[in-house]
């Protein structure tokens, strides 16, 4: 498999405070890649660097190889690279339909004049869009709930709603910021086979940030551990599992 | 196709037309009463609705601008130095002041919208006293505190507007061009930038919608908007001064658009329509104002928080539920 997005050298300081050190990996093309650490290990630090929603203070960052450190977060989403929130989070006033649809316009661009006064070129991008937006509510098993205001529907659903925003934008490869979070264990293994479903369905490639370990292993094809900002392992989630490291890392040195 | 960020509770559509009757209705009062003290309020309500218009642009994608009637002022001086020292027809003038208002609104914009929510209202308040300050200090242009009085009246293709009675069809026709752009705004995709922008920012950020560019969009057009409602509205006086740009005319504006609705399409002409007259009817009570403003402001926050036009659906509401 080919790499996705290279991360080399990753550092992130909030003065003193170093919250990523030296951090290199890679996901590949068609993989689910999982990034795994206990809190305040640096993941959302990562995923908010990898997004452009912070600065990194130095190292690189490579998706399709080319450089996109530095780039604001709407040009990232631009050249593929989508992701969803950890907390629940949408367009609370408008419609599930609405809210993908937002997403979709993303592959659709039009001039200031079209979007101002319309005309064709407008309808057909609409038209275009809603295509998509059908789409990706079937994949998510939005459709019942297609015109229901976002701000009214269940937790689970809205972070299904979520992932269908970011999934909407086409990307090449989508983030995942703890999808599993506050999900009841029923709702965590459907998110598991909607999740394997829509990687071949959109020939997607996935990083996942998640607490959840059985969702993780059962998921993840590769699978990054952090703690304290560090790499500590790297490998099949087997191979991480069984990592002393890993495991002191989670449950302290006598356990190991 | 169309989109509206704010949500109304089923059965409102009668409720549409029957506000459309009202305010249509509501528009020919000084024809009925024949009073030019009715025609100029009218005028006023109008100039008054357009600048609000102008606010509410802004505050589709979620900002607050405490500096509106400075860009108004900056539309007003722009037109009558215009009109006077160029000799520059006033129906040209109009256009002008808008262009130069958000030209300004643009190219200070970028780095004024990097701050949000109050941090934003302040900047822009400070930037009101600013415009003030600055005026003061260059009378040779704006006539410094004494102001620039004599301005030319509007004049259509040679037809000076002296009269009241005149102006006001002149007024209509441009709130109305005013609150077209509006609904093109709403129905089109640049509202559903605005709307994705002000119901979650990040999220609009991540979903691929370049989020500081739209908000500087909002910010020129609804700045425009002012500039040339300030322009409007010194060639309907006749008098301009940095005063009549203060941060209390900002303050109005925004008390305007809040009463009325803050995101609905016709909050600021209802804003408006409500406020403007109120002082002028309780003659003897003008200096008392803003403290009707402010009592009205507090009523509408604490009861009405989707403004005047979100009445009726507040009203269906309950009466649903009883």
């Amino acid at each position: 498999m080919s790499t996705l997005l290279e991360i080399s050298g990753l550092t992130k300081r909030f003065g003193g405070l170093t919250a990523l050190s030296d951090v290199s990996f890679s996901a590949s093309d068609g993989a689910i890649t999982g990034l795994i650490g206990p809190n305040g290990a640096g993941k959302t630090t990562c995923f908010n660097l990898i997004t452009g929603t912070l600065p990194a203070t130095s190292g690189t960052l490579q998706f399709k190889g080319q450089d996109i450190g530095g780039l604001a977060p709407h040009r990232i989403v631009e050249r593929g690279l989508a992701r969803t929130f950890q907390a629940a989070t949408t367009f609370p006033a408008a419609t599930v339909r609405e809210n993908i649809l937002r997403g979709a316009l993303l592959r659709h661009p039009l001039g200031l004049g079209a979007m101002l006064f319309g005309g064709p070129a407008a309808r057909q991008a609409e038209q275009a869009a809603r295509g998509t937006v059908e789409e990706v509510m079937e994949a998510l098993d939005l459709t019942e709930h297609a015109d229901r205001e976002a701000g009214t529907l269940a937790y689970g659903h809205q972070k299904r709603l979520g992932v269908a925003i970011g999934l909407a934008t086409r990307p090449a490869l989508l983030l995942l910021d703890e999808p599993a979070a506050g999900l009841n264990p029923d709702e965590v293994d459907r998110f598991a086979i909607m999740l394997k479903e829509i990687r071949t369905r959109f020939n997607l490639s996935v990083l996942i940030v998640e607490h959840h370990m059985r969702l993780i292993m059962r998921v993840c094809d590769h699978i990054v551990v952090l703690d304290h900002g560090e790499k500590i392992a790297e490998g099949a989630p087997e191979e991480v599992r069984d990592n002393p490291k890993v495991i002191e890392a989670y449950l302290g040195a006598e356990h190991a | 196709m169309s989109v509206t960020s704010t949500s109304t509770a089923g059965g409102v559509r009668p409720m549409k037309l029957v506000g459309a009757i009202l305010l249509t209705l509501a528009a020919t009062i000084p024809w009925f009463t024949g009073s030019t003290f009715h025609f100029h309020i009218a005028v006023m309500v109008c100039i008054s609705a357009m600048a609000t218009s102008g606010l509410a642009v802004i505050a589709w994608v979620g900002q607050l601008s405490l500096a509106h009637a400075a860009f108004a002022g900056i539309g007003a001086y722009t037109s009558v130095l215009l009109v006077v020292r160029f000799d520059l027809p006033v129906l040209l003038g109009l256009p002008a002041g808008a262009l130069v208002a958000g030209a300004v609104a643009f190219v200070i914009g970028s780095p004024l919208l990097r701050l949000r929510g109050v941090y934003f209202v302040l900047i822009t308040f400070a930037l009101n006293e600013l415009f003030r300050l600055i005026m003061l200090d260059i009378p040779e242009y704006s006539g410094g505190s004494s102001g620039i009085a004599g301005i030319p009246k509007i004049s259509l293709f040679g037809i000076t507007l002296s009269s009241y009675q005149a102006v006001y069809p002149f007024a209509l026709v441009c709130l109305s061009l005013v609150i077209g752009l509006l609904v093109l705004i709403r129905r089109g995709q640049l509202g559903r930038r605005f709307a994705a922008v002000e119901e979650n920012l990040d999220l609009a950020e991540s979903s691929g919608i370049p989020t500081a560019r739209t908000q500087n969009i909002a910010f020129t057009i609804g700045s425009a908007i002012a500039g040339f409602a300030g322009a409007f509205l010194a060639h309907y006086v006749g008098f301009i001064s940095p005063e009549t740009f203060g941060f209390q005319l900002s303050v109005s504006y925004v008390i305007m658009l809040v009463t009325g609705g803050r995101l609905a399409l016709w909050g600021p002409l209802v804003g408006a329509l409500f406020l403007t007259p109120l002082p002028e009817f309780l003659r003897g009570a003008v200096e008392y104002q803003h403290i009707i403003y402010g009592v009205v402001l507090i009523a509408v926050l604490r009861f009405l928080p989707q403004g005047l036009v979100g009445l009726p659906a507040q009203l269906a509401q309950k009466g649903g539920r009883a």
